[in-house]
């Protein structure tokens, strides 16, 4: 059918120049001819034009959400959408006013998206269409501790887990944990600058490291602005000033401390310390290791800082324990081992479902100490009953993603698929989706980036019916709105955590999760912006 | 005359992406497509209590934009129009069968532009909703006039094909 293909692409490009009032008459007559006895083109051409009204729709309806605040997917730079031209002329088709009701008003004069009121004066920041090469899941070290930590201003933070390539680290306190892909391993102390600038480099222009190499990576070099340190075997720290001058502390092995300038080296033996920059003398002091926290002394530290973070979260998940619009809560907590029933936490009085555990490993969660399920194998699903019909509601989840394996990767999905009942899962592209049987769906631009891949993250969706709204969150933060038209009541009934029963035969029957679930929410009412951002603030690890 | 009921409303709320689309298919010009969504609208509201709750309210509206684009077609000078009147009648037959799946369509270019890059998104943002044309757009995207029309072409394409490999898999299982 090679020619149909090169017909449809000449009428794909003729709907394009006709838009621009670039087709020639002739063109067009020609066009019109050949649809006239081609009932097939006839139905190519109207499935297209069809296309562009709903993709108008749709990048109309972000960009006027991006507008109003909450549709935060778009940057910034979206342009606005057009502003709305009223038309009065419907004024003079005689409309009864009084019968009007906001929707009709809205029907007859708004929505008239048309070309283009404020086009050529827009003010749109130019954005270079070439496509973006994804760099996510390249680095050479992974954050793998952060304890304590206070971000520098103006950077981002970096998420345990998340893979570093080339790039500045600033915190303002507190400890970080970076381990090279080639077996070295960097504990930061804050204020601290370092910059990762290759696999066996990287670059501190204060604050306090130490580093311990293996032996393969011998000759791992920091670099201070003035010196090189360069890494003659086992482990050294550095603290540096920040105005250039500081101390190398070698605990183990060797350090050939090298100027940048050329001018020199010096070798420094293990015990030893030196002090480099200007105005230091040459003398060697003794090394004095207590004064830094290597990994050992990071994980004592972080276990304290991990017990205050649960406690917090314990504190704040009582609380929401004794909510009565609470439909479903599990904590995961105070289980593990054998353990095939899942306990639901409940207010007094309330019968909320408990959990089948069919398959899932038990294993540690957010702090250290706390219980999580592992779902890993495709039959690996948590069964509960969530029972009752909700008009709002919003299912919030803590987990770690390990992978996005299926077309839709199971959250929250009611068995089947009948009308009312919800499915809450994420798609192979790491967005978040939220759909209602017969209601329609709202789903987010991917959230789950590669980089989140192996981490903690929190996320929620909330369904307020009062304004037919969906909101998603990531982290505590909205990352999407947008309506769906889903009809109350709904529900869950029988449904599966972390996979899916589809009742009868389906092409995406396989929906199993790859990653970890510590805590899990069903409340029916819409909580609030302010709610789910205090949960992910008391729940972060 | 009594106020249509919050059903009426509700059904003429929920399927205006529907008609448009069904009107633009035979008109494939926009303004003239909201023009004539405005008297479908206004002959609905006018014929509310005429609409019986128990057929579909698709059906019954079809059947009055077809009636409101032929009419438009009729009265227009041919030069104005892209398909001439008989052309335009056969398009919104082929239409009339396509506005079913206008729902699951849509859901399924939403996770679809979802999968797009953001600079891709960007330049549909600037040309369907700003309208901007491809001389504007050209000098920001870096591209000629036919380098910006080919991008375009391609994005549609893409966005096509991906919306009916979603519609094949059932995107209405979700």
């Amino acid at each position: 059918m090679n020619d149909d293909s090169d017909l449809r692409a000449t009428l794909d490009a003729w709907l394009i120049d006709v838009r621009e009032a670039r087709a020639t008459p002739d063109e067009t007559a020609r066009i019109s001819q050949m649809l006239s006895y081609r009932p097939d083109l006839q139905k190519y051409v109207a499935t297209r034009l069809i296309d562009e009204v709903l993709l108008r729709e749709e990048l109309q309806v972000a960009a006027a959400e991006s507008l109003l605040g909450e549709h935060i997917v778009l940057p910034a730079e979206t342009p606005a959408p057009p502003r709305r031209s009223i038309s009065w002329r419907a004024v003079g088709y005689g409309v009864v006013f009084s019968l009007c009701s906001v929707a009709l008003a809205w029907l007859l004069f708004g929505n008239r998206g048309g070309p283009n009121p404020i086009a050529p004066d827009g003010g749109v920041a130019s954005s270079d269409p070439a496509p973006e090469v994804l760099s996510d899941t390249e680095g050479v070290a992974v954050l793998t501790h952060a304890v304590n930590v206070t971000w520098g201003l103006g950077v981002a933070p970096i998420r345990v887990g998340e893979r570093i390539a080339f790039q500045s680290i600033r915190i303002e306190s507190g400890y970080l944990q970076v381990e090279f892909f080639s077996g070295v391993t960097v504990v930061i102390e804050g204020p601290a600058e370092f910059d990762v600038t290759s696999p066996s480099r990287c670059r501190c222009r204060r604050g306090k490291v130490r580093v311990a190499v293996p032996p393969p990576a011998t000759g791992f070099t920091v670099n201070t602005g003035e010196i090189d340190a360069v890494d003659l075997g086992t482990e050294f720290a550095i603290r540096a000033a920040g105005d250039g001058t500081g101390e190398v502390h070698v605990l183990n092995g060797k350090v050939d401390m090298r100027r940048v300038d050329g001018a020199g080296n010096r070798v420094v033996a293990g015990g030893r310390a030196v002090q480099f920059g200007a105005g230091s003398g040459v003398a060697e002091l003794p090394a004095r290791p207590d004064d830094f926290v290597g990994a050992a002394r990071l994980r004592a530290i972080k276990t304290t800082s991990s017990e205050v973070s649960h406690r917090r979260w314990t504190d704040h998940s009582r609380r929401w324990a004794e909510d009565p619009t609470l439909a479903m809560y599990f904590t995961f907590d105070g289980q593990g081992g054998a353990d095939r029933h899942l306990i639901g936490k409940a207010p007094a009085g309330a019968s909320l479902p408990d959990g089948a555990i069919v398959g899932c490993r038990w294993t540690e969660g957010r702090f250290s100490g706390k219980g999580a399920l592992e779902f890993k194998r495709t039959s690996d699903r948590v069964r509960v009953n969530v029972a009752g019909e909700f008009e709002s509601m919003t299912l919030l989840v803590w987990l770690r993603v390990d992978g996005l394996e299926q077309w839709y990767n199971s959250l929250l999905l009611a068995d089947g698929y009948p009308r009312g009942k919800v499915h809450w899962q994420l798609t192979g592209e790491g967005a978040l989706k939220l759909s209602v049987s017969g209601g329609g769906s709202y789903i987010t631009r991917p959230v789950i980036k590669p980089s989140h891949l192996g981490t903690w993250v929190q996320l929620a969706s909330v369904y307020d019916h009062d304004r037919r709204l969906v909101t998603h969150y990531f982290d505590g933060e909205a990352v999407a709105t947008g309506r769906i038209s889903a009809d109350p009541p709904l529900s869950f009934g029988s449904a599966e955590i972390g996979n899916w029963n589809p009742l009868r035969p389906s092409d995406t029957a396989i929906r199993s999760l790859n990653g970890t679930i510590d805590e899990f929410a069903v409340f029916r009412r819409a909580l609030s912006r302010e709610e789910i951002a205090q949960s992910f603030r008391a729940g972060k690890p | 005359m009594d106020a249509p009921s919050d059903d009426f409303i509700q059904h003429l709320t929920s399927h205006q992406t529907q008609l448009r689309g069904l009107i633009y298919a035979a008109l494939g010009n926009y303004a003239d497509t909201q023009d004539v969504l405005q008297r479908t609208n206004l002959v609905l509201w006018k014929k509310a209590t005429e609409f019986d709750a128990d057929r579909s309210f698709l059906a019954w509206a079809i059947g009055i934009a077809r009636f409101e684009v032929l009419a438009f077609v009729r009265d227009q000078r041919r030069e104005r129009l892209l398909f001439m009147p008989e052309l335009a009648e056969s398009l919104i037959v082929q239409a009339e069968e396509l506005v079913a799946e206008v729902p699951a369509r849509q859901a399924a270019l939403r996770e679809c532009l979802a999968t797009l890059p953001e600079s891709h998104r960007q330049v549909l943002v600037r040309k369907y909703v700003k309208g901007e044309t491809l001389q504007q757009l050209a000098p920001a995207v870096g591209r000629s006039v036919d380098g910006v029309k080919s991008f375009l072409l391609r994005v549609r394409k893409a966005l096509s094909d991906c919306i009916e490999r979603r519609i094949r898999l059932g995107t209405s299982h979700d």
